[in-house]
């Protein structure tokens, strides 16, 4: 599996490269956007990481080039801490980010999570019972919950969650709304109760549970699981 | 001047006010009864005054025989004569002292150097003046002869005087009349006092002439065309020439025609002017009013100078969007300069972890790297987080936010840190939902401080309290929803609550905790964003955060189940 690193940041470049090789990836290096453009022409690349502020090409205009012929998953590298490029990163094609200074075993997992789900994208199976949302996998026959392909213990509760938000995945539930169905009694006081299970919940589904890719928060609302 | 000292001063004033017509109207009271008693005394004394004040001064034979014959009469009416003529002199002094006073307080400037003008001067003077002769003239006239009628009435006078045309015929009993004499004198006299002081008050402020109807149309104007303007000058002159001209049978056709080529000519300029003044309040800032820049008509210089705003305002405002760029792209920039060797710093770490450390302490060593790169990586995240959130670049996205809700969801996002801290967080009201305008993500954000700011300084075993309060506003907005926080503090805090809040300021002064200093600094920016206020109170070793912000209407609410797939619905 080839995964192109591209970061002008020699240094750091290299220390990604350290951790995928440990991982037993192929990795390429690009300095700038314009090298992984000719990269990406040149050799089979299966994931890029790519960061956003470079000379000569800056990734936003790389990814946009990229995108134009390959399909392959793309991770953004964000040091500027905005919000916004997030956004404009999303927008273009990036299919995630990671905000430097990351976690390396979070950004490995990322790059984990985002090669299974290229690699498998053709065997979403359409069998009933069966709940998905990008990696996510609730089934409802074995009840069992599966993300990026590992299987994962929740308590019945915390399934009960799960099941409703992936079902109606896009939807936001309020948590009075999560509390009448799950536990199946009305909601007279829920207190924290619904927020403390998706916060145990986000932390056993998500690389990073302060930056949630599935289940996400409403603030003020409620919670969804994101449509993916 | 604070109000306390107002109203004690407005109080001071209508005592005066009070006084000054009593008293007034005290003295007319003991000259008419003294007057009253004179004529009683007439017929007995050949009409003279004196000759009754000073009896031993008048030894004349006609005076002793008065005295033999009437001396007890005589004595008594005396005597009270010179009670009332005293009564009247003193009166008369207190009245006096409370006018001087009255004038001296209520028509000298106040402390801007300034005389107050009030509502009752802005009166035309000509009005005022009437008003006084009338409230003198013809209440004073009805004063006295109400009064006296009813005074004749009274024992003292009632001797002896059979063709006083005083008398009273008893239609009225007594008490009718005095109190008939009571409102009709202190309206009088209270309105003459009145606006004898408003007068006072003009003449003072030099405003006699232009607060009278005579200045009004006359004075002023001609004053103003005097002191005006040139423009003010030619325009008049021109319209009253042209008035003139139109007079003559051969003058007005010119005069038509050339109200008829100048009128829209001028006109025009002016609404351009108009139109130019409209479009750039309307954000159109670029927008220049068409002028002539040779003429030296006054319309189109007036234009000239309008477009010269404009010009500079545009500048200020392109200079401002500028700055307001440079900033933002400052900030990302630092951030991203200080991030990347941050990174290095962070990954090496890890690597170095996994090499084969044979030395015991280089373990040691690293961990405290370790702890340290990550306390710099918080450091510098709340370091842009605070710029960002006060140079106001921040987009916010405005939404109906369900305070409770958010409040619940934040204390469960720190579920695990509350059980570690020994704190017991208590929301109240429960069960009442409180919708606020605001951003949800921000809002989560100045929450996420506040309760992080209670995790590092609250005594543990305590409890924080958080109330939520909805309070409705004078004005046509929905109201404000308030969210205070109160938690006992671990520490002293020596330390002024608006000092709290500047950045890098700790309760703390060793800085021995973990935190930035930038939480309660990144909260009040980031509440200030979306419209609300944060404050702080703090006393003794209570802390009080009180966080305002806008209510909402409560949004459109969703009645339908969630759909769950029909066939296992087990439960």
């Amino acid at each position: 599996m080839n995964v192109l690193v591209c970061d002008d940041d020699h240094e750091i470049a290299k220390a990604i490269e350290i951790y995928l090789r440990n991982e037993g990836y192929n990795v390429l290096r690009a300095a700038n956007g314009a090298e992984a453009v000719d990269l990406c022409r040149d050799h089979e690349v299966h994931l890029i990481l790519m960061d956003l502020m470079m000379p000569v090409m800056d990734g936003m205009e790389a990814t946009k080039i990229i995108r134009e012929s390959k399909d392959i998953p793309i991770i953004m590298l964000t040091a500027k801490g905005e919000d916004y490029d997030k956004i404009t990163g999303l927008n273009i094609g990036a299919d995630d980010y990671v905000t430097k200074p990351f976690n390396p075993l979070e950004l490995i997992a990322r790059v984990r999570a985002q090669l299974r789900r290229y690699t498998d994208f053709g065997k979403r199976d359409s069998e009933s019972g069966v709940y998905r949302s990008g990696g996510l996998v609730i089934d409802d026959v074995q009840k069992t919950v599966i993300v990026e392909g590992n299987p994962v213990a929740v308590t019945p509760i915390e399934y009960g969650i799960l099941k409703l938000l992936t079902q109606n995945a896009g939807r936001v539930f309020s948590m009075e709304q999560i509390y009448e169905s799950v536990w199946n009694e009305p909601a007279f006081n829920p207190e924290n109760t619904v927020a403390v299970h998706i916060r145990r919940i986000r932390e056993k589904i998500e690389i990073n549970p302060r930056e949630p890719r599935y289940l996400k928060v409403v603030w003020g609302i409620g919670y969804k699981i994101e449509k993916i | 001047m604070d109000t306390k000292l107002r109203k004690f001063r407005n109080t001071g004033n209508r005592f005066l006010f009070a006084m000054c017509v009593l008293s007034f109207l005290g003295m007319i009271a003991g000259v008419v009864y003294a007057l009253l008693l004179n004529s009683n005394a007439w017929s007995l004394y050949d009409g003279n005054l004196w000759y009754l004040l000073t009896p031993g001064e008048f030894d004349t034979a006609r005076v002793q025989e008065l005295w033999t014959l009437h001396g007890d009469q005589l004595y008594y009416i005396r005597i009270e004569m010179l009670i009332f003529l005293g009564m009247a002199i003193g009166l008369a002094l207190l009245c006096l002292g409370a006018l001087i006073a009255l004038l001296v307080r209520t028509t000298g400037p106040d402390e801007t150097g300034m005389v107050p003008i009030r509502k009752a001067d802005r009166w035309w003077t000509e009005l005022q003046v009437i008003l006084l002769g009338a409230a003198g003239a013809a209440g004073g006239i009805a004063f006295l002869r109400i009064f006296a009628a009813a005074a004749v009435q009274t024992r003292w006078v009632g001797l002896y005087n059979p063709e006083d045309h005083y008398v009273y015929t008893g239609e009225y009993p007594v008490m009718l009349l005095y109190a008939a004499a009571v409102l009709v004198g202190l309206f009088s006299a209270g309105l003459g006092l009145w606006l004898m002081l408003s007068l006072v008050r003009k003449v003072r402020a030099g405003q006699l002439i232009s607060r009278s109807l005579f200045g009004l149309i006359l004075y002023e104007p001609l004053r103003k065309l005097y002191h005006g303007s040139g423009v003010m000058r030619k325009v008049i002159l021109i319209t009253l020439a042209a008035a003139l001209v139109c007079m003559t049978i051969v003058g007005a056709p010119v005069v038509f025609g050339l109200v008829l080529v100048l009128g829209p000519k001028y006109v025009g300029k002016f609404e351009a002017i108009k139109e130019g003044v409209r479009q750039v309040n309307e954000g159109n800032l670029t927008h220049q009013i068409p002028v002539d820049p040779h003429s030296s008509s006054e319309l189109d210089a007036l234009g000239r100078e309008i477009n010269r705003i404009f010009d500079s305002s545009n500048k200020a405002v392109q200079n401002e969007i500028r700055n307001q760029r440079l900033k933002t792209e400052l900030i990302s920039n630092v951030s991203h300069d200080l991030r990347t060797p941050l990174t290095s710093i962070i990954t090496y770490l890890d690597l170095l972890k996994s090499e084969d450390l044979k030395n015991e302490r280089a373990t040691e060593y690293l961990d405290v790297l370790e702890k340290k790169a990550d306390r710099l990586k918080q450091l510098t995240d709340d370091l842009f987080e605070a710029a960002k959130a006060s140079s106001g670049t921040m987009p916010v996205d405005f939404t109906t936010v369900e305070l409770g809700s958010l409040i619940r969801q934040t204390l469960g996002e720190f579920d695990r840190r509350i059980q570690d801290s020994r704190l017991t967080f208590l929301v109240a009201p429960e069960d009442v939902k409180y919708y606020v305008r605001a951003d949800g993500q921000l809002l989560y954000r100045v929450m996420e401080n506040l309760v992080g700011n209670a995790l590092k300084y609250a005594m543990p075993g305590t409890r924080v309290y958080i109330s939520i309060s909805a309070h409705a506003t004078s004005g046509p907005e929905v109201g404000i929803v308030m969210m205070e926080m109160k938690n006992i503090s671990s520490q002293p805090l020596n330390i002024e609550a608006d000092e709290l809040m500047e950045r890098f300021k700790r309760g703390d002064e060793a800085r021995a905790t973990d935190g930035s200093g930038l939480g309660l600094a990144i909260a009040k920016d980031l509440l200030k964003l979306q419209n609300g206020r944060l404050d702080i109170a703090i006393d003794g070793d209570l802390f009080k955060v009180t966080a305002a912000m806008e209510a909402a209407e409560p949004p459109f609410i969703e009645t339908e189940d969630p759909q769950q797939d029909s066939p296992d619905q087990d439960k």
